[in-house]
């Protein structure tokens, strides 16, 4: 359906969902605001509309509509084998979004929600209570955009405002914010914390033509964090997934020629590197969903449960990347996905 | 195919005459019309959640309805006179269905732009002599008699973005004046709009159909590969992968099968050859 001319679909958020017990609430009104055309339809659970039977994912993708809910219970929730806790022990992440503006080929989220709607949730104040108690037991370390990228719809919904407020509050706590986008306001606007690392995902101008549509160019990414490093924000650089293709080391090379002109390796808090991998399950959902994306189509190699590159080419792109990461951050600061 | 239903006859009739749809003679329960060329089936279900269930699941069971198709369902309603400036003889897209006997909701996909006015309607199982106005603490505007069946029925066949309800205002609760010739005469004003809507739902589907699956060319590599490397189903499934995506990524494979044949490592002379050739092929390629 790549090809399916835009003119045949309804605009982002032509029709809002919203849970009559959040109708009033003042951020639900406050997201509102922004679409006044909007065709505003009251429902009683958001899983009436997100979990319906036989949905297709990449379809609603093109003409996203949003949910705006309440979240009950699983605030926070234990990170996940496949991803980097950087060393900290008590790694969570939060989910106060699902779903997410762009439109990553690869993206885990394609197999793992049943819908390509996003979900709000609005009671942020409940996450913060759930943050708070587990706090007087010990530090933590939360991921609060992974399910999502919260700086891409900042404009509108203003979470990642929020989490900058409510992580100054509390020393024993860092937040990271993952992110695609570019979105150099939210920097110019907000004052940086000891708490809060901005980790931008950065790929080859190749990878992101290819397979992450709607995202930021390099470019734009790379100039964003320049912006976001000079204001003393803390930035992390996340290589993550790296992504093969036949000329995946030209690609690479190129891309970290451009990083290195363009920021300061010795002002990046760390980075992270990682080739693509993914749960079976979630691959299994995404191969029926995206059958001629050839990203989605790779041979990968299962690994009790994790499809993966099979080990040479992984092992040679993770070896490449972090030999060249390494001339210009010390090698303590590079992360390495492993199992 | 786009599969249209409709309550009645009188409902349907513009649409029939406008696209000229004949009657099919295979099913013999419903009045079934259909031009193939044109890629339309209307089926004419009777009135009631029964009867359009049974219908729907007829229908598409028997054309074997799927994933490129489409299903409308056109006809009548009533509508709650004072409310939203309902007025008679408007036509609605409609973005919720309500059960009236169970109060379940049900929300169809709206994907495509459209140039109707959305609402909300129920389904109940008998004419509309006075409204609900009230069901889950929400104001229902129109009320008919098969929508929510037919989305139910539908969903076995369909996905939410490829069904769409269009109801036209009969009346405001009293159906005494509603006659054949008024319900005739309320739909067929309509006809343009929807000709219309169904064209978009058409170029929709042409260009979904686009792309394909592997070409014939490599479907038949395949196979002979299959073959001369004496393939396992797991080998077959390994190698089938590895070939699409070398053509989604726009990779040369033929250029390494040719030097592996030119170099008689091909074909295989028992399978376990064939698994040591194939894992030198999966090699070769990326």
């Amino acid at each position: 359906m790549k090809s399916l001319n835009n003119d045949y679909y309804n605009p982002l958020f032509s029709h809002i969902y919203v849970e009559k017990d959040v109708l009033d609430h003042p951020r639900t009104q406050e997201i509102l605001r922004h679409f006044p055309n909007a065709v505003v339809i009251e429902i009683i659970h958001y899983k009436d509309v997100f979990c319906r039977r036989g949905q297709q994912y990449l379809l609603q993708h093109n003409s996203q509509n949003l949910i705006i809910a309440q979240k009950e219970d699983n605030f926070l929730y234990e990170g996940a084998p496949v991803c980097q806790s950087f060393g900290n022990s008590w790694f969570y992440y939060t989910s106060c979004m699902m779903n997410c503006v762009y439109n990553c080929e690869y993206c885990y989220l394609k197999g793992m929600y049943p819908s390509g709607n996003m979900v709000a949730f609005v009671n942020l104040e409940d996450t913060f209570t759930e943050v708070e108690n587990r706090l007087k037991e010990h530090e933590l370390y939360i991921c609060v955009s992974y399910d999502t990228d919260l700086l891409a719809v900042e404009n509108i919904f203003g979470y990642t405002a929020e989490w900058a407020e409510f992580v100054k509050k509390h020393d024993n706590l860092k937040i990271e914010v993952r992110t695609k986008s570019a979105n150099k306001r939210f920097f110019e606007e907000h004052e940086p914390s000891s708490g809060m690392i901005t980790a931008f995902t950065l790929s080859p101008q190749y990878v992101i033509d290819a397979y992450e549509h709607k995202t930021p160019t390099l470019k734009a990414r790379l100039s964003c964090i320049k912006l976001a490093i000079d204001k003393g924000f803390q930035v992390r650089l996340a290589f993550d997934p790296m992504i093969y293709c036949k000329d995946w080391r030209k690609q690479y090379s190129d891309m970290l020629k451009e990083v290195f002109e363009s920021i300061d390796m010795q002002r990046v808090i760390d980075v992270s590197v990682g080739s693509f991998r993914i749960s079976q399950d979630y691959l299994k959902n995404m191969r029926r969903s995206e059958p001629y994306s050839a990203v989605v189509q790779f041979p990968y190699e299962n690994e009790k449960g994790v499809y993966q590159y099979p080990k040479r080419i992984m092992q040679e792109m993770e070896h490449f990347l972090v030999g060249e990461l390494s001339r210009a951050i010390p090698a303590e600061k590079i992360f390495l996905w492993k199992e | 195919m786009i599969y249209i239903f409709t309550a009645l006859y009188c409902e349907a009739q513009s649409l029939i005459s406008c696209y000229h749809l004949t009657k099919a003679t295979g099913i013999t329960k419903f009045q079934v019309f259909t031009n193939e060329e044109e890629g339309l089936c209307l089926t004419v279900t009777g009135t009631g959640n029964i009867a359009a269930a049974v219908a729907v699941t007829n229908v598409c069971t028997v054309f074997g309805a799927g994933k490129n198709d489409f299903l409308i369902n056109y006809g009548i309603c009533a509508g709650k006179s004072g409310e939203k400036n309902i007025c008679l003889g408007e036509i609605f897209l409609c973005n919720e269905l309500v059960e009236e006997s169970t109060c379940r909701v049900f929300y169809p996909d709206i994907i495509y732009k459209h140039d109707f006015r959305e609402a909300e309607i129920i389904t109940g199982e008998n004419v509309a002599e006075t409204l609900m106005s009230e069901v889950r603490g929400k104001n229902i505007v129109l009320y008919d008699m098969e929508a929510s069946a037919v989305y139910q029925a539908g969903a076995y066949f369909f996905a939410p973005h490829q069904m769409s309800f269009l109801k036209v205002v009969s009346d405001y609760g009293d159906t005494s004046s509603v006659t054949k010739e008024k319900v005739s005469q309320l739909t067929d004003k309509h006809l343009e709009e929807i000709a219309s809507y169904i064209a978009r739902l058409r170029q929709v589907q042409k260009e979904s159909e686009l792309g394909g699956a592997l070409d014939e060319n490599t479907m038949k590599l395949f196979y002979k590969l299959c073959e001369d490397m004496h393939c396992s189903k797991v080998m077959e499934q390994s190698l089938m992968q590895h070939l699409k995506y070398c053509v989604l990524a726009d990779m040369d494979y033929h250029k390494a099968v040719e030097e592996m044949y030119r170099e008689e490592k091909l074909p295989c002379r028992d399978k376990r050859e064939g698994k040591k050739c194939l894992e030198e092929l999966k090699q070769r390629l990326l």
